[in-house]
């Protein structure tokens, strides 16, 4: 295009140049013409014309030619240009191919995955030494190496300071010395040293911090400088690197929390697990503990997606309880706490507990975390308790039976008057043995209520005859203590289900307490208040009261205000947590308003019986 | 109404037999025939002829309520009422006795005094 337009107006110069010329020419001519009158003048102009146009053509000519060796140079040097950028572009392509393997590569072992990577970028930019290096401090501890000739090994160390790297942690840019002799760090340890002419390394990060380095080097100075290109390729490689070490820390890290778990998990007694109930019904165990191999004589694997074979060997005749139960904690979302049995295939027979909470999880199945241990023992061992209570009971209570019979005998003057003082000792015994029969007896109830053994023989009837009957059983009692029982009989036909038996002991309870820390010659109001729905019995007396330290303790077991009321007043101390338990049983409440110095005002409440009342005394019209 | 005066006493324990003999004959002026064992009780029964029967509960080898379905096996009871004794019960427990036959129950431990009012007590509602 320049040519042509270049030609194109030297060929208009030639053209407008020769016009002109011939025109002056011409005019010189014609002018010298009119003076001299002669053609010799003519023909003077037409020569020098002639020779004005020759050179007028020849100097275009040359000025055409000059042009056209400018432009094709110039044309020349475009295509060389293009021709580099086109392989830089290349080698950039290669660069980029290279770390695109590098990164892509996986292997299981993070140690040979670098190594690769090492190698390959060796070879790429052709630098004989590959290092990842990890930093601390002032040592350079060599984690993964390439070398072409196998000069160094993993794991070596050397003084920061004796190494190229130690520029390198200072600078957060790539360092790339191409020949190191003639370079600022001729002076360098490192030169001294080990003789490396070139070298490029960065630092690398992890997590923002400075792990090390990751650097190339060579005995030999580089014949060409290192590229911008070289420089980026080591950059990104860094970047890379560090990348896969952060990685390697979290799944280090995950591994390490797996590990921990299953080596605690595997010092309990029994499976750690994870239990998951899709909205489907499928059933699975997404997380078990090797214990699950004790338990239930699974695998973990056998149940991951799917947890029948758990359910085909809980015991035929728990496992709808065991179902039941974990609809209901799905349902409710709360604990699962449950105790049943496994039945191997081999006919014998486990019980074990089970105690989880569950989770909803976003996809609307429930995750449960739990716990199921072995209480085989356990159960073997409260089996053998039940039947050593009941049978020292029994054995206790046949001699204490004895006892108490030839004391009563004695003391009921049977065998004959004893004298005053053997008279006393007898009373003394007396009373000794009577404690300890309900000593025995309030051991055995609140064993049979602790088990839920207890059974209540629930009868709806008249509250007030089952009253009467505890104060008139008490009387003696008290008077013991010169208390007297002031039972109020105004009161309705008020009826209640309850078992008599049990409600007259929980009076007896708390008529004998109210007798106990009474002073002499006291009145104990026994008072009943009721409302459609409820009737409350009071017991008021006029005693010492109850401490505020003692209220939270009352009810429980072997609990006593003072630890020398057992000598003075008698009693266990189970007396009030057995009433409790038998109340509650009865589905009443039993409580106290006390102050001290301010006598005690004990009641329990419980449902009224209404329908059956009324329906009773229709009988009686 | 006859008054009661013959009761056989049914029980393992010497102690205890000697006890009930003594709280029954010097408080309560009965006769008390005492068998260590359910056997003794079948084998004297024709020869004492009891208007009431004392039966412990809990003996080794044969117990009260073995015994009470031996002795109704072989002998006519309809005017002999059988009083068990036994620990601490609970009332389902002596709806449970009175169905084997018993006319009512004596809890362990009786009072040595009051026992034989207790016994007078059932033998009255027994003739009722």
């Amino acid at each position: 295009m320049i040519i042509q337009r270049v030609s194109s107006n030297s060929n208009f110069i030639s053209w407008a140049g020769s016009i002109l010329l011939l025109a002056l020419f011409s005019y010189l001519g014609w002018v010298d013409y009119q003076q001299m009158q002669t053609m010799a003048a003519i023909q003077k102009w037409a020569v020098a014309y002639l020779v004005s146009e020759l050179l007028l053509l020849l100097l275009l000519s040359d000025m055409q030619r000059v042009t056209r060796q400018l432009m094709s140079r110039l044309r020349y040097e475009q295509e060389a240009k293009q021709q580099q950028q086109a392989a830089e572009s290349k080698q950039h392509q290669h660069a980029l191919s290279i770390l695109n393997n590098i990164a892509a590569s996986f292997s299981p072992d993070w140690h040979q995955q670098m190594r690769d990577a090492l190698h390959v970028a060796s070879d790429y930019l052709q630098l004989p030494i590959a290092i990842l290096s990890n930093i601390e401090k002032n040592n350079y501890q060599v984690i993964v190496q390439y070398t072409v000739d196998n000069s160094l090994q993993d794991g070596a160390n050397f003084d920061l300071g004796e190494t190229y790297c130690s520029i390198t942690m200072q600078s957060k840019q790539v360092i790339a010395i191409d020949h190191m002799h003639a370079s600022e760090y001729a002076s360098h340890p490192c030169y001294n040293n080990f003789k490396l002419e070139s070298y490029i390394g960065v630092q690398v990060l992890v997590e923002g911090s400075p792990y090390g380095t990751v650097n190339f080097s060579s005995t030999e100075a580089r014949q060409r400088p290192f590229s911008q290109l070289e420089i980026e390729f080591i950059s990104l490689l860094a970047r890379w690197i560090g990348s896969v070490l952060e990685r390697r820390r979290y799944l280090d890290a995950q591994v390490e929390v797996a590990q921990r778990l299953k080596k605690v998990s595997a010092q309990l007694p029994g499976m750690v697990y994870q239990f998951k109930l899709t909205p489907d019904g499928k059933a699975s165990f997404p997380y078990s503990s090797d214990g699950i191999k004790e338990i239930y004589h699974l695998t973990p694997e056998q149940v991951l997606n799917d947890a029948s074979a758990v359910f085909d060997l809980t015991h035929p005749d728990d496992v709808l309880l065991v179902k039941s139960t974990i609809s209901e904690s799905a349902k409710r979302l709360s604990k699962w706490i449950i105790e049943y049995r496994i039945k191997y295939p081999d006919g014998e027979v486990a019980w074990v507990a089970g105690r989880a909470v569950p989770e909803k999880q976003p996809d609307s199945s429930i995750l449960w975390h739990g716990f199921i241990t072995d209480i085989t023992e356990r159960k073997q061992i409260e089996k053998l308790k039940d039947e050593f209570v009941s049978s020292v009971s029994h054995e206790l209570r046949t001699p204490l039976t004895s006892i108490a019979g030839a004391i009563g005998l004695l003391h009921g003057k049977v065998l004959g008057v004893l004298p005053e003082k053997a008279a006393e000792m007898v009373g003394m015994a007396m009373a000794n043995v009577q404690k300890l029969q309900i000593l025995i007896n309030d051991l055995l109830d609140m064993d049979k209520l602790v088990a839920g053994k207890m059974q209540f023989d629930m009868q709806t009837q008249p509250l007030l005859p089952i009253l009467q009957k505890s104060v008139l059983d008490n009387k003696n009692y008290a008077e013991q203590f010169k208390v007297h029982y002031n039972l109020s009989d105004k009161i309705d036909d008020i009826w209640v289900n309850v078992d008599s038996l049990r409600l007259q002991q929980v009076m007896t309870n708390l008529l004998s307490n109210a007798a106990k820390f009474s002073p002499p010659n006291a009145e104990v109001d026994i008072v009943i208040e009721h409302d459609s729905d409820k009737v409350t019995v009071k017991v008021i007396d006029h005693g010492i009261g109850i401490n505020d330290n003692f209220k939270p303790l009352i009810f429980s077991q072997f609990s006593q205000a003072d630890s020398s009321d057992s000598k003075i007043k008698g009693g266990t101390g189970l007396g009030l947590a057995i009433s409790k338990q038998l109340i509650t049983r009865m589905n009443g409440d039993i409580g106290f308003e006390s102050s001290l110095n301010h006598g005690a005002e004990f009641y329990i409440r419980l449902p009224v019986a209404i329908e059956t009342a009324q329906q009773s005394e229709a009988f009686y019209d | 109404m006859t008054d009661l005066q013959r009761i056989m006493h049914v029980e393992d324990d010497p102690s205890i037999q000697q006890v009930a003999k003594i709280a029954l004959e010097a408080v309560g002026g009965f006769t008390v025939h005492t068998c260590s064992c359910g056997q003794q009780a079948l084998e004297d029964y024709p020869n004492v002829a009891p208007q009431l029967i004392l039966l412990d509960v809990m003996m080794p080898g044969m117990d009260g309520p073995t015994t009470l379905q031996h002795l109704q096996q072989k002998y006519d009871l309809a005017k002999v009422p059988v009083v068990f004794m036994t620990a601490k019960v609970q009332s389902n427990e002596v709806a449970s006795y009175k169905k084997l036959g018993g006319a009512d129950v004596v809890v362990k431990p009786f009072d040595p005094m009051t026992l034989s009012d207790q016994i007078r007590q059932i033998w009255t509602d027994f003739q009722r």
